[in-house]
This record gives structure tokens, C-alpha cells and sequence, in this order.
């Protein structure tokens, strides 16, 4: 399936940003009605509004070449953008996993209940505690 | 271990001086190094949901254990243990000092998981959601084990 232009079902979900030196760019960020067949993916580098004057060399294997390619065509981006975008997507999924841990309200409730509650004994522990005093010199 | 190699080598000097992690690192009698630990400030936190609308539930402080290695060819000796060991006593150190209700660290997901997630589950850990492999070990439990340990 191919679009010249977006139907307008997508219209009043489309943005377009002018990015310095570059070109525009078009993102289709949601779908309007159901019927929409477009597999979609969400352009995480949409909103950064800087030039793209750096440059990464990449080599890769040319069965994971072909399904990037597929992919990209399969939401309508051209590679870069998707590899661009999913590399970067995944950083900010790294960098926020280790600086916060998300959880469902049921689970955060449990949690907090957990740290709250009175410490208790765990012999294993303890042991552990005991073992690093005799390998640990000077620590 | 390749991953862990590669982020010693080219990620740590960095993380450092960007004050994101703090590595502790254990050397033996010739100097070199045998492990490391690093850990860094953490929150554990409720999804947003309208649910919560009206209810208190704010991010509770944690520490977070980074990564924890030991060197390849000095396996089986109980350092990694040790380093644990110091590693839950360095998150209380911080929590003395700060406030920390917990310590977090994720098993990784390799053929060794299930014996990895045993060994933690087994020292006391729990999981912050069920079959996942991020876990929590309490403070106040940390603290009970470190007293009677002494």
C-alpha cells in the first residue's frame, strides 16, 4: 500500500516540523479510525529540534540489513529514520530503566508496604555478611 | 563476560565523571583487578492512572546495583558474593545518610537466570512484579541481617 499524500483520516493527527538545515518531515503519529491497515511506529526523534550533523557507520549482517528495510517500508519511513529512531528509543528505555523502576499501582502498593515493614532475619544473608568480612580484606 | 567488558572499557570512566554511578572495585594481592560493583540513585514508582486520583502515592528513593562482575578466571571463590555483600552494605551506608528504602538490581537474563534469581530470592530479594528480573532487597531487612551478622 502506498499513500501520495495521507488520507484524511490522518490529517488531524499529522504534524509537520521544519528541521534546521535539513528537510521536513511528516510524521503520521496515530490513526483516526480502525480500518487504517498502516502497521505504525511512533518517529521518537520527531521532537528534537537540532541539526542531524552527525554520523554513525554502521555494518550489520545482510539478513538483519533486509528486515530493517522491510520494516522501515512496512510504517513508512525510510531506514535511517527507523534506525535512528528505534536506537534511540531504546536509549531513553535504558536510561530511564535504570533511574526509576515503573510499576502497577497494586504492585507500588505492595512495595511500599514491603519497605515499610519491620526487617527480619535471613540467615543466608547474614552468612553473606560473615563470608565478605574473610575475602574482603581492608573493605 | 563481552557486555560487561565493553561498558568497564568504554562507558565507566564517563558514567563517573558524570557522576551517574559510583564503582567500587575489588583487587587482588598481584593488584589487578578481580570485581566491581556500581550503583546509582533510583526511584520505584506507581504507573499514572486516574485511579490514583486522590490517593497518596509518591516515588519512594531507592539505590540501584548497576552491574556487579567478577573476573572470569577468579570464578568460584565467593567474590561475587562478597561484593554483594559490600554492595548492600554501601546501599545502607547511603540510605543512612540520604534515605533509601531499598535496593534494586535487575538478574540477567542469560542461561544462569533461574539459579542467579534463586540465589537472591534466597538472601531475602523480592520481585517488584511477579516473573520479572528486577528485584528488591528492603533496608530494613538489610539492616536486621547486617546487625545480627556482626
Amino acid at each position: 500500500m502506498a499513500f501520495h499524500q495521507p488520507p484524511a483520516a490522518f490529517i488531524p493527527f499529522t504534524e509537520t516540523f521544519r528541521l534546521p538545515r535539513t528537510y521536513d518531515i511528516r510524521i503520521y503519529a496515530g490513526y483516526h479510525d480502525e480500518e487504517s491497515m498502516m502497521i505504525q511506529m511512533e518517529n521518537s526523534i520527531a521532537a528534537v529540534m537540532e541539526a542531524k550533523d552527525r554520523r554513525k557507520e554502521l555494518k550489520m549482517q545482510p539478513s538483519v540489513h533486509a528486515a530493517i528495510e522491510i520494516a522501515a517500508k512496512t510504517v513508512g519511513m525510510d531506514s535511517s529514520t527507523f534506525i535512528v529512531s528505534a536506537a534511540y528509543r531504546a536509549a531513553r528505555d535504558v536510561e530511564a530503566s535504570q533511574a526509576r523502576t515503573v510499576v502497577a499501582p497494586e504492585l507500588f502498593d505492595a512495595f511500599a508496604a514491603a519497605v515499610d515493614r519491620p526487617g527480619r532475619r535471613n540467615e543466608a544473608l547474614e552468612a553473606l555478611f560473615r563470608r565478605r568480612r574473610d575475602i574482603l580484606a581492608g573493605a | 563476560m563481552a557486555q560487561i567488558d565493553s561498558w568497564l572499557k568504554s562507558s565507566i570512566s564517563d558514567l563517573i565523571r558524570e557522576n551517574r554511578v559510583r564503582v567500587w572495585c575489588a583487587t587482588g594481592a598481584d593488584g589487578k583487578l578481580v570485581g566491581f560493583y556500581s550503583l546509582c540513585a533510583h526511584q520505584v514508582e506507581p504507573e499514572a492512572a486516574p485511579v490514583l486520583a486522590g490517593r497518596r502515592r509518591t516515588a519512594i528513593p531507592t539505590v540501584y546495583l548497576t552491574a556487579l562482575a567478577v573476573d572470569g578466571a577468579c570464578q568460584r571463590q565467593g567474590i561475587g558474593g562478597a561484593l554483594m555483600a559490600h554492595a548492600i552494605e554501601k546501599a545502607i551506608e547511603v540510605s543512612d545518610q540520604i534515605g533509601a528504602a531499598a535496593l534494586v538490581l535487575d538478574v540477567l537474563r542469560d542461561e544462569q537466570f533461574k539459579r542467579r534469581k534463586a540465589f537472591y530470592l534466597n538472601l531475602g530479594f523480592a520481585e517488584t512484579e511477579p516473573g520479572g528480573d528486577r528485584l528488591y532487597l528492603t533496608m530494613n531487612d538489610a539492616r536486621t541481617a547486617l546487625l545480627a551478622a556482626t
